[in-house]
């Protein structure tokens, strides 16, 4: 299952961040996640995780290391640019969606950057996005529910309203932090499927989790932090819970 | 000894309250008796009911409700887009401080001296009572909704902003819908205590 060569969508070299200036929380990560690759990011919590992906998404700017996204180097000349933001998508742990609004509207926040402020304001958005929404709402399963409100779905139903509106954004790099840790077994399945499918139309994915059969089941590169540290790095298929014993004690 | 100690300042609250009562009248016999009786003449002297006074109490109570729903109207009108504008996680403290302290300053004043103000500016009449509760409202409602909107949940304000959304679509998209339940509730809230001010600001109608 690994992706296809090409220019990376990721590629971070000697990543180093501190909240507070004295204590690192991450000591110089390197990675390098390629196109339509599904990278898995594994460590015990406050291993950094959530941290990394907060700087590839352009939320938090490390004091040094060298960071490429999708081509654009954030790093230039010694200080932090603003990441290509609506090409890269992020599914936050709790999914950040807006729970009083319907599914459609959430899945058409998604185009927010594409579309004029004063029609979007009135929930105007253009047709062809109404339709595309609608489209990856069947897509995942719950077109009928488009005008359900949030609050009224389940677990699952979520996480694809989530994905769906992280597909609005036409997104060449997915980033999802732990984002299938509150689903039952069966739902997590659907939903590496559907994240699989899409990795192999180009879309890289960074996920971060906790489960080793999952990130050797779905992965294609799996890399391991522990306080901050890249411990270990290696195809997905080799993680095991043996590994992962051994790695974070 | 321990335990007369330990309940020692219960004992002091409990002799300062009955002397406090002894210096304003409330244990003296007399007094409470004489009160009683006047309670009795003012309860029988509400019966029978004098019906000619109900039309004009029924006007009264009408434009009371009335200046009760323009002032809270008014006041949530106002407080709505201010309070956004004063909410810390959208905006710098250069903007919300100074927005903060004019909501700071509006809801010091009680709603009596804002109808005073706004008579002397429109003369007696209801109108001025409604002004007056329109900006005590705004003061009040302004603070709640603020921070109301501050304890909207982080991430659903990241999510909205990596999809590349602006100030006003955060307002649309996060905050006015997360924060929809205490901004509508505070709403009704405030249109039922302003009845009650409402009572107070309707001598500016005599």
């Amino acid at each position: 299952m690994e992706g296809k060569v090409g220019r990376p969508a990721i590629e971070a070299r000697d990543i180093w961040l501190s909240y507070d200036g004295n204590r690192p929380v991450l000591k110089g990560v390197s990675l390098r996640v390629e196109r339509g690759q599904v990278f898995m990011v594994l460590g015990p919590s406050g291993s950094g995780k959530t941290t990394f992906l907060k700087v590839v998404k352009g939320l938090l700017s490390p004091q040094r290391g060298s960071l490429s996204v999708l081509g654009a180097d954030l790093s230039r000349n010694g200080s932090w640019k603003r990441c290509p933001g609506q090409r890269i998508a992020h599914i936050p742990q709790n999914l950040g969606l807006v729970r009083s609004l319907s599914v459609m509207d959430n899945v058409l926040t998604g185009a927010l950057g594409r579309t004029a402020t004063l029609p979007s304001l009135f929930k105007a958005f253009p047709h062809p996005y109404r339709m595309r929404a609608r489209e990856f709402l069947e897509t995942m399963g719950i077109g009928h529910k488009a005008e359900e409100k949030v609050y009224r779905l389940s677990g699952g139903e979520r996480q694809r309203v989530a994905i769906a509106r992280a597909l609005m954004q036409e997104p060449e790099l997915i980033l999802a932090d732990e984002f299938v840790a509150q689903l039952d077994p069966l739902r997590t399945l659907e939903i590496m499927d559907i994240v699989r499918e899409i990795a192999s139309r180009g879309v890289a994915f960074l996920i971060t989790s906790h489960e080793p059969e999952l990130v050797a089941q779905y992965g294609d590169r799996a890399v391991f932090l522990r306080e901050g540290q890249k411990v270990h790095e290696c195809p997905a298929r080799e993680v095991s819970l043996d590994m992962v014993k051994e790695l974070m004690a | 000894m321990r335990k007369l100690i330990s309940r020692l300042p219960y004992i002091l609250v409990g002799l300062a309250a009955l002397l406090a009562m002894g210096n304003i009248g409330l244990l003296d016999p007399g007094r409470l008796a004489r009160g009683a009786a006047n309670t009795a003449v003012f309860a029988s002297s509400l019966f029978p009911p004098n019906t000619g006074v109900i039309a004009i109490l029924a006007g009264a109570m009408a434009e009371t409700l009335q200046m009760a729903l323009v002032g809270t109207v008014i006041g949530f009108i106002l407080a709505l887009p201010l309070a956004l504008v004063g909410t810390r996680t959208l905006f710098s403290p250069w903007i919300t401080s100074p927005v903060r302290l004019l909501l700071g300053l509006v809801r010091t004043i009680p709603s009596l001296l804002w109808a005073l103000v706004f008579v002397v500016a429109l003369g007696l009449g209801p109108a001025a009572g409604s002004l007056g509760i329109a900006f005590y409202t705004f003061g009040y409602l302004g603070k709640l909704y603020y921070e109301a909107f501050e304890g909207v949940d982080r991430e659903v304000l990241e999510a909205v902003k990596g999809v590349g959304g602006n100030r006003l679509q955060l307002m649309r998209f996060a905050l006015l819908p997360e924060g929809a339940n205490a901004w509508v509730s505070w709403g009704q809230e405030a249109s039922a205590s302003t009845c009650w001010a409402t009572s107070r600001c309707s001598s500016t109608r005599a």
